[in-house]
């Protein structure tokens, strides 16, 4: 029951990202990387999406990756349902984890980002933050926030100075500019 | 190279001076400090500077300088006596700190995020979710875009509050660690397209308080982005400066600590924290915040900077991180959740400050066993937390962190802050030292009893039993002196100055006993 019930859900996911992935652009926006993501549950539930960067599409298949560049595998089927219905999936993935109900191959921060886009469709819960505006937000330049110092301020620019060569240079080994090349980086 | 523990068990002490651990990894920061390298737009930096750890947000050589020098204020409860190559330390990082790679990000990463739709997915979790793939992420500061308009300079401006920050952080340390009242010295600050900007550590300090007095959600660093890490790294900056110029510019930042209470963390029905903003956005009126347990590293990353300003409220967000992630609980694992050793090392210094020796004991085995300590370098007397990842450099943001439960007692790093030892400026004085041939480990001053104590090491093993000379000042004028070496009386010293004796001495361990009346 629980398995066949797990297996409509994850064909249900897997659906709503394939399909959200040809015409969503909060979600195309999102598919930079070429990767294999897999979920299974138990001995009989096994579900992957394969994430291609350069079509920003993603595509899913029932059963195992031969290769996932990030897996979870949770222990039963049971478990596996209780924690994608869930408000706080998290939690209950992370506390999987420390009993050892819940193996994680692969960076968590994919496993997040993925339990993002499925709530594209399925939003249970809702994100830590305040349930205010926050007040007093300063959104403009202020001279008087300054104190006794002044600001020089020039008008807007959308790149850096074309003939600064010196800094195109510097800033061509910054990991924030070569995170963009698809080099492998570190993790947050 | 190889992975030593034999010569490590305890971390320093007052009585017992600073442990090996410490003296390798300040012998280390000596030659990262003290080798020549280019940050000008025309050069790079060394290589060991870390540019590398906590993308996307600090991977920039500067949080390498900004954190490297932490354990030098604490290393003078051990060598009060001897502050003259934590200042020459000091002052090669905020030579550094102040050229075109100290502000790179402000410098170069000019306009709108080029790459929103191109980091990779681990990144991207760091973008609130509902904005990501069409957000700047953390670390582009984006300079130039509306409604800012380019602002030049890297400190007198709207945004970048971690760079002037970290900066009057650095040159208040600076400031303790030296003695020397230089607020009113001006430097130049390189900013876009090389500009020079004059400014003094008097002018920053004052800058940053009159900003946080008029905006309470906190300055920006990226535009446009408030993050309660930087806040709190700039308000200890405010304190440190406060506590030895008797200002009161640390308090708009108080102010703001109540407001964080209020906005940017959250309580669960049994007053526990459950979330802690990472950043706040208020263009975009977005607060980034992980969900679930990996919202402790955003509660972690705030730890070494609001224990000394808020004990309380560090320690809410210790138990509340430790409990999230398991680490405090002996009935699980320790689980890493982010590959991020600098967060499980925020959680140990703070275990061991508040003597939580459960999770101490817990994180304390994993980092022996996985961060890879180990002494290198010629006669192995350098000394760092290599993490096991076969890279040329032990990681400068990581070891920052890590050396600061090596380097002194508990308590250490919030009494530079609360209670720096600023009698030590008029008490006796070790200098013109020639470290690194000779070290020292420990000085003591037993005014009472008129008797200055220095522990010496050689820290160049190489050249152990070398002669060389030091000076002991601040000695009451014409005052009659006398020395014992190793429990002997010498007449290797003479009179150098009014207040003042050289000492020749070989270059080894010793310990040297210099009475004065």
């Amino acid at each position: 029951m629980a398995d066949a019930a797990l297996r409509t859900l994850l064909w249900l996911l897997g659906q709503c990202i394939a399909r959200g992935s040809r015409y969503m652009p909060s979600l195309r926006s999102q598919i930079t990387r070429t990767m294999t993501f897999e979920l299974s549950a138990g001995e009989r539930v096994a579900r992957h999406w394969v994430f291609d960067a350069q079509l920003r599409r993603a595509t899913t298949y029932s059963g195992h990756a031969s290769a996932p560049d990030c897996a979870v595998h949770i222990n039963s089927s049971w478990q596996a349902l209780r924690a994608l219905v869930s408000p706080v999936t998290v939690d209950k993935i992370v506390r999987g984890l420390h009993e050892g109900t819940v193996e994680l191959h692969g960076s968590a921060f994919v496993l997040l980002w993925f339990h993002g886009l499925t709530r594209k469709f399925v939003k249970l819960g809702r994100p830590d933050g305040p349930r205010h505006r926050i007040p007093g937000a300063y959104i403009a330049h202020d001279p008087a926030a300054c104190g006794a110092e002044t600001i020089v301020i020039e008008p807007a620019v959308v790149r850096l100075d074309p003939t600064w060569t010196g800094a195109w240079k510097a800033r061509s080994t910054l990991s924030t500019v070569r995170a963009c090349t698809d080099e492998p980086m570190l993790e947050p | 190279m190889t992975t030593t523990f034999e010569r490590q068990s305890v971390t320093s002490t007052t009585q017992g001076g600073l442990n090996d651990r410490s003296l390798g990894w300040l012998r280390f920061l000596w030659d990262k400090a003290t080798t020549d390298d280019d940050w000008s737009d025309q050069g790079e930096p060394h290589q060991w500077w870390d540019r590398y750890s906590e993308p996307p947000m600090c991977s920039f050589p500067r949080f390498d300088l900004a954190m490297v020098g932490y354990v030098l204020p604490m290393m003078l409860e051990a060598t009060p006596a001897w502050r003259e190559g934590y200042t020459r330390i000091l002052d090669e990082i905020a030579r550094r700190y102040v050229t075109f790679w100290g502000a790179i990000d402000w410098n170069t990463l000019i306009g709108p995020d080029p790459g929103v739709d191109k980091y990779p997915p681990e990144w991207l979790m760091v973008a609130p979710e509902h904005l990501r793939g069409r957000y700047s992420l953390p670390g582009w500061t984006g300079n130039g875009i509306e409604p800012w308009g380019l602002q030049p300079d890297p400190v007198g401006c709207d945004g970048n509050l971690f760079y002037r920050g970290w900066l009057n952080l650095l040159l208040s340390m600076r400031h303790y660690v030296s003695g020397q009242p230089t607020q009113h010295v001006a430097f130049d600050v390189s900013g876009y397209q090389n500009r020079q900007f004059s400014w003094t550590h008097q002018r920053i300090a004052q800058f940053i308080s009159d900003q946080l007095t008029a905006r309470p959600q906190g300055a920006h660093c990226e535009n446009t982005k408030i993050w309660p890490f930087c806040m709190s790294a700039a308000g200890l900056g405010l304190k440190l400066y406060d506590s030895l110029l008797h200002t009161s510019l640390n308090e708009p930042f108080l102010d703001w600590i109540a407001f964080a209470k209020k906005h940017y963390m959250g309580r669960d029905r049994r007053g526990r924290i459950d979330w802690v903003a990472l950043y706040y956005d208020p263009i975009e009126n977005a607060t980034m915040a992980f969900p679930g347990p990996l919202n402790a590293y955003s509660a972690l990353c705030l730890l070494h900077y609001l224990y000394p300003q808020d004990p309380q409220l560090a320690i809410d967000l210790y138990e509340s991180a430790t409990r999230q992630l398991g680490w405090s609980n002996p009935k699980v694992p320790v689980v890493q959740l982010a590959d991020d050793p600098q967060m499980l090392s925020n959680a140990l210094w703070m275990a061991r400050e508040i003597g939580d020796t459960t999770t101490w004991e817990r994180l304390r085995a994993v980092s022996e066993s996985q961060f890879e300590p180990r002494y290198f370098g010629k006669d192995n007397s350098r000394f760092a937390y290599w993490l096991d990842r076969g890279e040329s450099w032990p990681r400068g943001q990581l070891n920052a962190t890590m050396m600061m439960i090596e380097c002194a007692a508990p308590g250490a790093w919030s009494r530079v802050f609360t209670s720096p030892n600023t009698t030590m400026y008029t008490e006796p004085t070790v200098c013109d030292i020639d470290y690194p041939l000779i070290g020292i480990r420990r000085t003591h001053n037993d005014i009472e009893r008129r008797v200055l104590e220095i522990d010496t090491y050689a820290a160049t093993p190489s050249r152990r039993g070398t002669a060389t000379t030091f000076t002991v000042d601040n000695l009451p004028d014409r005052a009659h002196v006398s020395l014992h070496i190793d429990g002997r009386a010498c007449e290797t010293w003479r009179r150098s100055d009014a207040g003042a004796v050289a000492i020749d001495v070989g270059a080894d361990t010793h310990q040297i006993r210099l009475t004065y009346s």
